[in-house]
C-alpha cells in the first residue's frame, strides 16, 4: 500500500507535462505555421537566388546565412517545412490505414486469412526499411509522392502487427468475457471494446513514428530521391550543403537541426500522450 | 562457542519509525525476537508489516527513512551500520524468505545454484563451507528442507518444480548459512492449503531447533499455527501485541476483534461477518430452495491430452448457493466457463432453466446469457478501461432492456444496492479500491436481473475486512433477491461460511458433493479429510511444545537443547 | 525443441521465398518494357537485349518467367549487372567485407556501451537517470545522415583527428562506425535501462538481497540476464536499421560498401543490383534471427520446454 501509494503519486504527477513537453508543443506549433503559412514567418522567397551574397555565415541580413546560390537558409528552411511534415505525415497515415486494415482483416477474417496475411506481414519485415525503400523508388522513380509510398510500404506490417496482437489480447481480455456474458452481439463487442482499445495504443505509436518517417523521407531526400532541387526540402538542402562543409557548415547543420528539433518534439509530445494513455489504462 | 541459556533477544526494535517521504509507513512499532520463538505481525495491506520486516534486513527500499529509540540484533546498535554490515546480517545472520518462489527465485538459474550463491557470500562465518564443500552442502540442505532427490531438484529451474519444492527450495536458501533468525513475509500464500500446512510444519521445525522465526501474514489462522506472540498491526501501527493465545481467543482491541470476526471459516452460513463497532450482528435471513436454475450432466472438457473436467454433474436452484472448492488445477474455472457458456463441453450438457446452450441459434443464448452473470477475481480487467461506472452499468442495463431515460436512475439504485454511492458514477474502476471494485462488478452483474450469478474466486484478492463485507453483500443479495450463486473458492472457509451444498474438485473430477455441514463435518472422501485437516485453525490442536516456548513462560526453558551450527 | 528449430527454418525459408517473390514483382511493376527495366540507365547492343530476353525467358508466359527466376536465385545466380559489366553476386561480393566490418563495429559500440550504461544508471538518481534519458532522447531523434555530416565536419575538417574520405583500418572505421551505432546503441540503451529498473522491482532481486548480495552483484549475476531476451530480440530487428543506415554513412564517407552499390544502382536505375542487394540483406535478416532464436533457448531455460 506504502509503495503503491508512491507510485500513484508520482502516476498523478506525470499528468501535468513537464517544461519539455512545453516547449515542444511550441516548436511544433512554429513547425506548423511554417509548413501552412510560410510567409508568416519569412518574408523571403526561397528560391530568390543572390550570387553576390552566396555562401554568407549567420548573421543580421542573413540569419541562418546563404547556401552557394545566395538563397538564405533560414527562408529555406522555413519553406522547407511543408514538404518535410508531408512525407512524415503522409507516410504514417497511408502506412497506419493500410495497417490497420490488413491487421484487422487477419485477426478477425479466420484462420487462412490470417495465416496468409501474416507470412506477407513478415516477408515485409524481413527486408531492411531503407532498403525496400531503395527498392521501390528504383521502380517508380524518385519524387515526393514515391518516397511517401515507399515508406507507407514498409511501416504498414509493423502496424498490421500491432494491430493484430491487440486485437488478438484484447478479445481474450475479462471485459471482453464479461461483455459477452452479459449478452452483447459479437459485432458490437468488436466495435464497443475490441476496436477502441486496440486503436489506442497504435495511435499513440503512430505519434512517436511520424518522427521516424519524417527521418525516413530527409535521409531519401538526402540520397537525392526525394522532391528534386531546387525544391526546398530539408533532407536535400542537407544534401546541397555537403560539397561546402569546410567551407560553410551553415548549409547543411542548420537543416539537420531544423529535422532533429522536430523529431526530438514529436518524440516528446507523443511520449507524453503514451504516459497518459497507460496512466489511464492501469 | 557455548551458547547460553537464557539469550538475549536476536533482535530488539522499539519505537521504530519508517516513512517513505511524506507518507508515514511505519509508526513506532517494538517487538523483539528470541531465539527457538515465532513472532507474528498480523495486518491487511497496506498495515507496514512487510516494511517492518524489511527494515531488519536493512532493506527498508530507496528514499525510505529509518529511525529507532534502539534498534540491536544480537546485542549490537543496528541503527548505524553501513551496507557492508548489513550484507554481513542478511543470510548470515537472519534469513529471509518471500512469498511465491516462483517469482522469489531467480527464473534462469538452477534453484541449486540460488542456494549455494548464500553459501558463496557467507564464507567466514561460522560454520561456513569451503568452496569444495559447497556442492555437497547445498544437497546436503535440500535434504533438511525436504526435498526429495535433492540432485535432480538442485539442477532444475523454479519453473520445474511445483509449487511446494520452489518454496522449500527458497527455504534451503534463506537457512544456508544457519541464521539465528528467519523472517517470513507471507511465505504460504500463494500455496494451495496442503502445500501450505507442509510449509508451516517445516518452520515449525525450524523454530524447534532454536531458530527464532519472524513470521508476517494477513492470515489469522496461519499465524496461530504458529506463532507464539502475535503483533497485530494497522496503518503502520500496533493496535495490539501480547502472546497469540490470548490475542486470538480474547482479544483487546476492536480492530483485532473485528479481523477474528471477519474470517469466515468459523463462522456458519447467515453469520454476518463484517460488524461494525458496537453492534450486534443482525443474521442473514435463509431462503428455501426454489425451482432448479442450472443443471450440468456429465460435463466432459480437455485441452489438448490434459482433461480439465471429467464427469462433473450438478443442481442448482434458486436462492441456492453451490460451492465448488478445489486446488489449482482441480478444473474449477473450466467448469464455470462451461455453465456460462463461454466454452463448450465435448461431452455432457449444462442447462439453464431447462434450457441447454447447445443447439440455440446465437440470438438465442444471448437472451439466455442475461440470466447467468459473473464475477471475477480481479474486477478491475473485466471493466474495459476507457470506461467509468456510469458506462459500464449503461451496457449492463441496456443489455436487460432497460429503457435509455431510466438508466442513471436505476444504475444509482444499483450502486445504492451494493453499498456504493452516485458519485462513484463518473469514476473509472482504475481509480476505486479493490473492495469498491468488486461491488462495482456486483452491480454490473446485478443489472439484466440474472437468475444465476457465477462467482469465480470473487474475494480471493481482497484483505479479510473486504472480503466479509463482500460476502456479507452476496448474502443480502440473495437474500432480498432470491439470486442462486455457483460459488468457486479454493478458500475452504469461504467456501464453507457461503456455501449451501458443496462440491469438492481433484483433477477435474468430482471426489466428494452433499450438504454444506455433512461435507465438513464428516467428510466421506479421504481426500476431502486431507483437506480439512491441513486448513490453518484459528484455534489450534494443543501441542505440549508450542505450550512451553511462550514467552510469558518461565524464561529458562525458551533455547531448545539441539542448536546444529554456531 | 527440434520442433522449434525446424518450425523457424520453416518460415524462414518462407520468407525467402517471399523476398524473392517481392523482388519478382518490383521488376515486372516497373514501368516500361521489363528487358529495358533489367538494362537501367545504360546502353547495350541489341545483341545484348536479345540475350536478356532469352535468359530471363521473358518471351515466354509470367509463370514460366517466375519459376525459372526461381531456379537461378536457388542456384546463386542473382543475375547481371549491365552497367557494372559483372554478375551481381560477384559484385556484392566484393563490397561485403567493407560493410560487415562497418556493421559488425557499430554493433560491437551498441553492445558494449549500451550494456555498460544501463547497468550505470538503471534506478540511480534522478539527475543521472534525466542525463541519460535526455541523450537517449536526442539519439534516436537526430538522423544518422546528420551525425555522420556533424562528426565529419567536427572531427576530420575543424579537429582533423580522422581522414575525411575512405581510409583504411581503424581510423577510417571510427567516424562511420559510431555515426551508425548511434541511433542503435541509444535505442538499446533505453530499452535495457526500462527493462532492469522493471527487473530490479521483482521479488527474486530481493531475496538474492537478502542472502547478502551487494547491489552491483545483483545487477549483473541476476538482472542482467533477465535483460537480455529483450535486448537480443531488439538486436534482431535492429540489423535491418543498421543495414538502412549504412547507405547514407558510407557515402558521407567515401567508404567502400553495399550501400554505395545500392545508392549508385538505384540512381542509375540497375534493378538487378537492387534485386540482388534485397534479397542478400533478407537472407542476412533471416539467418539473425534464428540466431536470435537459439540465443533465447541459451538464455531463458523456462522457453525449452515450450512447444
Amino acid at each position: 500500500m506504502t509503495t503503491a501509494a508512491i507510485t500513484a503519486g508520482a502516476g498523478r504527477a506525470r499528468r501535468v507535462p513537464r517544461p519539455g513537453v512545453w516547449a515542444a508543443t511550441l516548436f511544433l506549433t512554429l513547425v506548423a505555421v511554417a509548413a501552412v503559412a510560410p510567409a508568416l514567418l519569412t518574408s523571403g522567397s526561397p528560391d530568390a537566388a543572390d550570387a553576390l551574397a552566396a555562401l554568407q555565415g549567420p548573421g543580421l541580413a542573413h540569419l541562418l546565412g546563404t547556401d552557394a546560390n545566395g538563397r538564405d537558409v533560414f527562408t529555406r528552411i522555413v519553406f522547407g517545412a511543408a514538404p518535410s511534415l508531408l512525407a512524415g505525415l503522409g507516410a504514417t497515415a497511408l502506412g497506419v490505414t493500410a495497417g490497420t486494415a490488413l491487421g484487422l482483416l487477419a485477426a478477425l477474417g479466420g484462420r487462412v486469412l490470417d495465416e496468409v496475411v501474416m507470412r506477407l506481414v513478415e516477408v515485409v519485415l524481413a527486408l531492411p526499411t531503407l532498403l525496400l525503400a531503395l527498392l521501390v523508388i528504383t521502380v517508380t522513380g524518385p519524387g515526393t509522392v514515391n518516397v511517401i509510398f515507399a515508406i507507407a510500404l514498409y511501416t504498414a506490417p509493423g502496424y498490421a502487427r500491432l494491430i493484430r496482437a491487440q486485437t488478438m489480447v484484447i478479445r481474450r481480455t475479462g471485459y471482453v468475457e464479461a461483455a459477452t456474458s452479459l449478452g452483447l452481439t459479437r459485432g458490437r463487442i468488436v466495435a464497443r471494446h475490441v476496436l477502441p482499445n486496440a486503436f489506442a495504443p497504435l495511435l499513440v505509436l503512430a505519434t512517436i513514428e511520424v518522427g521516424t518517417a519524417l527521418v525516413a523521407a530527409a535521409s531519401l531526400s538526402y540520397l537525392g530521391l526525394g522532391p528534386q532541387p531546387p525544391a526546398p526540402e530539408w533532407g536535400a538542402m542537407l544534401a546541397g550543403g555537403r560539397d561546402y562543409f569546410s567551407v560553410a557548415w551553415w548549409i547543411a547543420i542548420f537543416p539537420g537541426v531544423a529535422i532533429t528539433l522536430t523529431v526530438l518534439s514529436i518524440t516528446v509530445v507523443g511520449r507524453h500522450l503514451r504516459r497518459l494513455s497507460e496512466g489511464r489504462a492501469s | 562457542m557455548t551458547e547460553p541459556i537464557v539469550t538475549e533477544p536476536i533482535v530488539e526494535v522499539t519505537g521504530l519509525h519508517v516513512s517513505f517521504g511524506a507518507i508515514d509507513a511505519v509508526r513506532g512499532v517494538s517487538f523483539a525476537v528470541h531465539a527457538g520463538e515465532c513472532v507474528a505481525i498480523v495486518g491487511e495491506s497496506g498495515s507496514g508489516k512487510s516494511v517492518t520486516a524489511r527494515t531488519l534486513l536493512g532493506l527498508t527500499g530507496d528514499g525510505a527513512r529509518v529511525r529507532a529509540e534502539s534498534f540491536r540484533i544480537e546485542g549490537r546498535d543496528a541503527s548505524g551500520y553501513r551496507e557492508r554490515q548489513w550484507r554481513a546480517i542478511r543470510g548470515g545472520r537472519i534469513g529471509f524468505v518471500l512469498q511465491d518462489a516462483l517469482v522469489s527465485l531467480d527464473a534462469l538459474r538452477p534453484v541449486g545454484k540460488e542456494i549455494a550463491e548464500t553459501l558463496r557470500l557467507h564464507r567466514d562465518v561460522p560454520g561456513a563451507v569451503s568452496r569444495a564443500e559447497t556442492a555437497g552442502r547445498v544437497l546436503e540442505l535440500l535434504r533438511e528442507v525436504g526435498v526429495p532427490e535433492p540432485e535432480l531438484r538442485a539442477r532444475q529451474y523454479p519453473h520445474e518444480l511445483s509449487g511446494g519444492l520452489r518454496q522449500r527450495a527458497l527455504i534451503a536458501s534463506a537457512i544456508a548459512c544457519h541464521p539465528r533468525l528467519l523472517i517470513a513475509d507471507e511465505p504460504t500464500t500463494a500455496l494451495d492449503v496442503t502445500v501450505q500446512a507442509q510449509i508451516l510444519r517445516l518452520l515449525a521445525e525450524r523454530r524447534r531447533r532454536g531458530s527464532g522465526l519472524l513470521l508476517i501474514s494477513h492470515d489469522l489462522a496461519v499465524v496461530a499455527e504458529l506463532a507464539d506472540r502475535v503483533l497485530v498491526m494497522r496503518d503502520g501501527v500496533v493496535v495490539e501485541d501480547g502472546p497469540a493465545a490470548r490475542v486470538l481467543r480474547s482479544p483487546g482491541h476492536p480492530y483485532t476483534r473485528r479481523l477474528l470476526a471477519a474470517v469466515p471459516m468459523e463462522h456458519a452460513k447467515g453469520t454476518r461477518l463484517s460488524v461494525a463497532e458496537g453492534e450486534t450482528a443482525r443474521p442473514i435471513p435463509a431462503r428455501p430452495p426454489g425451482e432448479v436454475v442450472i443443471e450440468a450432466r456429465d460435463l466432459v472438457r480437455t485441452f489438448g491430452r490434459r482433461t480439465a473436467v471429467d464427469g462433473v454433474s450438478f443442481r442448482l436452484r434458486a436462492g441456492q448457493t453451490l460451492g465448488i472448492v478445489g486446488e489449482s488445477g482441480s478444473g474449477k474455472t473450466t467448469t464455470a466457463r462451461l455453465v456460462l457458456g463461454l466454452l463448450k463441453p465435448d461431452a455432457g450438457s449444462v442447462e439453464i432453466d431447462g434450457r441447454p446452450w447447445e443447439g440455440l441459434t446465437p440470438a438465442e443464448r444471448r437472451e439466455i446469457r442475461r440470466h447467468v452473470q459473473v464475477i471475477y477475481q480481479d474486477p478491475l480487467s473485466s471493466f474495459d478501461p476507457r470506461f467509468d461506472v456510469r458506462r459500464i452499468l449503461d451496457e449492463a442495463l441496456g443489455v436487460g432492456g432497460e429503457p435509455r431515460r431510466t438508466r442513471r436512475d436505476r444504475a444509482v439504485e444499483l450502486l445504492e444496492q451494493v453499498g456504493l454511492d452516485a458519485s462513484v458514477l463518473d469514476r473509472r474502476p482504475s481509480r476505486l479500491s479493490g473492495g469498491q471494485r468488486q461491488r462495482v462488478a456486483v452491480a454490473r452483474a446485478l443489472a439484466p436481473r440474472p437468475r444465476v450469478i457465477v462467482c469465480d474466486e470473487p474475494v480471493s484478492a481482497l484483505d479479510v475486512s473486504i472480503q466479509a463485507q463482500v460476502l456479507d453483500l452476496l448474502a443480502e443479495l440473495q437474500a432480498d433477491l432470491g439470486i442462486a450463486y455457483l460459488f468457486i473458492s479454493h478458500h475452504l472457509g469461504v467456501v464453507h461460511h457461503v456455501s449451501d451444498h458443496v462440491l469438492v474438485m481433484k483433477d477435474g473430477r468430482v471426489v466428494e458433493s452433499g450438504d454444506v455441514r455433512q461435507v465438513f463435518t464428516a467428510p466421506a472422501a479421504g481426500y476431502t479429510r486431507e483437506l480439512l485437516a491441513a486448513i490453518p485453525r484459528l484455534d489450534p490442536h494443543p501441542d505440549p511444545h508450542l505450550e512451553d516456548t511462550r514467552p510469558d513462560a518461565p524464561l529458562d526453558v525458551t533455547a531448545p537443547a539441539v542448536r546444529k551450527a554456531s | 525443441m527440434t520442433r522449434l528449430v525446424l518450425r523457424r527454418l520453416g518460415t524462414s525459408l518462407l520468407v525467402l521465398w517471399g523476398a524473392v517473390t517481392v523482388s519478382f514483382t518490383a521488376l515486372h511493376l516497373t514501368p516500361g518494357d521489363v528487358a529495358d527495366a533489367l538494362i537501367g540507365n545504360s546502353t547495350v547492343t541489341p545483341e545484348v537485349r536479345a540475350r536478356i530476353i532469352a535468359d530471363y525467358g521473358l518471351d515466354r508466359p509470367l509463370p514460366v518467367q517466375y519459376v525459372s527466376y526461381l531456379g537461378r536465385v536457388l542456384r546463386g545466380d542473382l543475375g547481371q549487372s549491365y552497367q557494372l559489366h559483372e554478375s551481381v553476386a560477384s559484385a556484392i561480393g566484393a563490397q561485403l567485407g567493407a560493410s560487415a566490418q562497418l556493421v559488425a563495429g557499430a554493433l560491437a559500440v551498441a553492445v558494449v556501451v549500451s550494456t555498460t550504461l544501463a547497468l550505470l544508471t538503471a534506478r540511480r538518481a534522478r539527475w543521472i537517470r534525466g542525463l541519460s534519458s535526455g541523450l537517449e532522447l536526442i539519439g534516436v531523434s537526430i538522423p544518422t545522415f546528420w551525425t555522420a555530416i556533424l562528426l565529419l565536419t567536427v572531427f576530420s575538417f575543424q579537429l582533423g583527428w580522422f581522414p575525411a574520405a575512405g581510409g583504411e583500418g581503424l581510423s577510417g572505421l571510427a567516424l562511420p562506425v559510431i555515426a551508425v551505432a548511434i541511433p542503435v546503441t541509444t535505442l538499446l540503451t533505453q530499452m535495457m535501462r526500462e527493462n532492469l529498473e522493471t527487473v530490479l522491482d521483482e521479488p527474486f532481486v530481493l531475496t538474492a538481497r537478502s542472502r547478502g548480495m551487494s547491489d552491483p552483484g545483483v545487477r549483473l549475476r541476476h538482472a542482467l540476464r533477465h535483460v537480455l531476451v529483450p535486448a537480443v530480440t531488439l538486436l534482431g530487428w535492429v540489423v535491418g536499421l543498421l543495414l538502412g543506415g549504412m547507405v547514407a554513412v558510407e557515402q558521407i564517407f567515401s567508404r567502400q560498401g553495399i550501400g554505395q552499390l545500392t545508392l549508385a544502382a538505384v540512381i542509375g536505375k540497375d534493378l538487378p543490383v537492387v534485386m540482388g542487394v534485397v534479397l542478400v540483406t533478407a537472407l542476412v535478416y533471416v539467418t539473425v534471427n534464428i540466431l536470435v532464436d537459439l540465443l533465447y533457448l541459451v538464455i531463458d531455460p523456462r522457453l525449452r520446454g515450450a512447444r
